[in-house]
């Protein structure tokens, strides 16, 4: 007999069930034929949390979700500071991130960027990009051209950079290109400035 | 809900028992961890369920059309798995290894068995899809997406390690 006619047997023999699934079993027959018995916490917090994540994965990742991407344009500017922010906000709504984590994450390793800080409340979420600056050199503070962030909603936006001696402010500008499905409350355009002082 | 709709759910309830059975053992054999496992299984189901309008009694059993599902979701949870090494990057073993003469060796064990029971979850999942579905080391390559000299290389290296634990 060879290993895989051995291994066939080993297979075969072995038994359908092992009884340790019995948790998910009852779990399965209670999601399916309203079959009533109890159900430990474990297993059904497990199992709800994956259903409840797939759900959520699917209202993102539908086709419609991916109507806009909004991408940052290759923006310098350069300041003697010694430090540099970016602050990206948006009012709209508010069940959802603009930034998903890998986007930031993206950010992070792909460019000169120190730290990038997401908060959220309730005038929408931000994005905070730092870099921080030695105050003898020139600093330059550079987004990757082709960061593209993924949002719902939200088309293109322009960031333009301009410093002077109080810092550096970014103008954030959202496409005119896009104007389907936003909120009330428009698109929130804001001068940022980040003083060297502070 | 029509009749006929109301006939397959009837079905589903009268072979679950059989079906959980089966699928367990079916799809266990071919996820390793446990808990991986049981999320396969779960999905396996509740995607079943939610389609069986899709169930269609002329073509074939109703646990033929869930081992159909659990293939899919099995080839699914492979994909979202990324390696984490690439197994070529490790030592660099003969592909060409003799495996006819020692698997008469290891058949004429008898601790064959208690072998089988050793072995991890990884290295099952790939002898079932080797022995017991019949794939090729590509296929199962693609399956699990490695190279297929590393899937060579792995049942090589674990063969070599059963026959020295072994003593065979």
């Amino acid at each position: 007999m060879k290993f895989s006619s051995l291994y066939r047997s080993f297979y075969d023999a072995s038994p359908e069930e092992n009884g340790e699934n019995r948790e998910l079993k009852e779990f399965i027959a209670q999601k399916t034929f309203k079959k009533t018995k109890h159900i430990p916490m474990n297993i059904f917090t497990k199992t709800a949390f994956a259903a409840f994540a797939f759900l959520v994965a699917g209202s993102l990742f539908a086709p419609q979700a991916f109507a806009e991407t909004v991408k940052f344009v290759d923006s310098t500017i350069t300041v003697a500071t010694d430090k540099i922010q970016v602050l990206v906000t948006r009012a709209f709504d508010k069940d959802r991130d603009i930034f998903s984590d890998e986007d930031i994450t993206n950010i992070t390793e792909d460019s000169s960027i120190n730290s990038v800080e997401y908060t959220r409340d309730e005038e929408g979420e931000k994005l905070k990009l730092t870099k921080e600056c030695d105050p003898d050199e020139t600093c330059d503070f550079s987004l990757m051209e082709g960061i593209e962030v993924n949002v719902d909603g939200v088309d293109a936006i322009d960031v333009e950079g301009s410093s002077d001696e109080d810092g550096a402010m970014m103008l954030i500008t959202p496409s005119e290109t896009n104007t389907d499905n936003k909120d009330e409350e428009g698109t929130d355009t804001q001068w940022f400035t980040e003083s060297s002082e502070e | 809900m029509s009749q006929c709709q109301k006939e397959r759910r009837e079905q589903f309830t009268e072979e679950y028992e059989g079906l959980f059975a089966y699928l367990s053992k079916y799809v266990s054999f071919r996820v390793p961890h446990k808990e991986a496992a049981e999320e396969v299984i779960g999905e396996v189901f509740l995607y079943g369920y939610a389609h069986l309008d899709h169930f269609d009694a002329q073509r074939g059993t109703m646990r033929q059309w869930f081992t159909g599902i659990a293939k899919h979701k099995i080839g699914d949870h492979w994909r979202k798995l990324r390696p984490t090494a690439e197994l070529d990057d490790a030592l660099n073993i003969c592909n060409d290894i003799d495996h006819e003469s020692w698997n008469d060796t290891l058949d004429a064990s008898a601790k064959a068995e208690e072998i089988l029971t050793q072995l991890t979850p990884e290295m099952r999942a790939l002898f079932t899809l080797r022995y017991i579905d019949g794939m090729t080391y590509e296929e199962i390559a693609t399956l699990v997406r490695k190279k297929p000299s590393a899937i060579r290389t792995h049942f090589s290296r674990a063969l070599t390690r059963l026959r020295q634990t072994h003593s065979l």
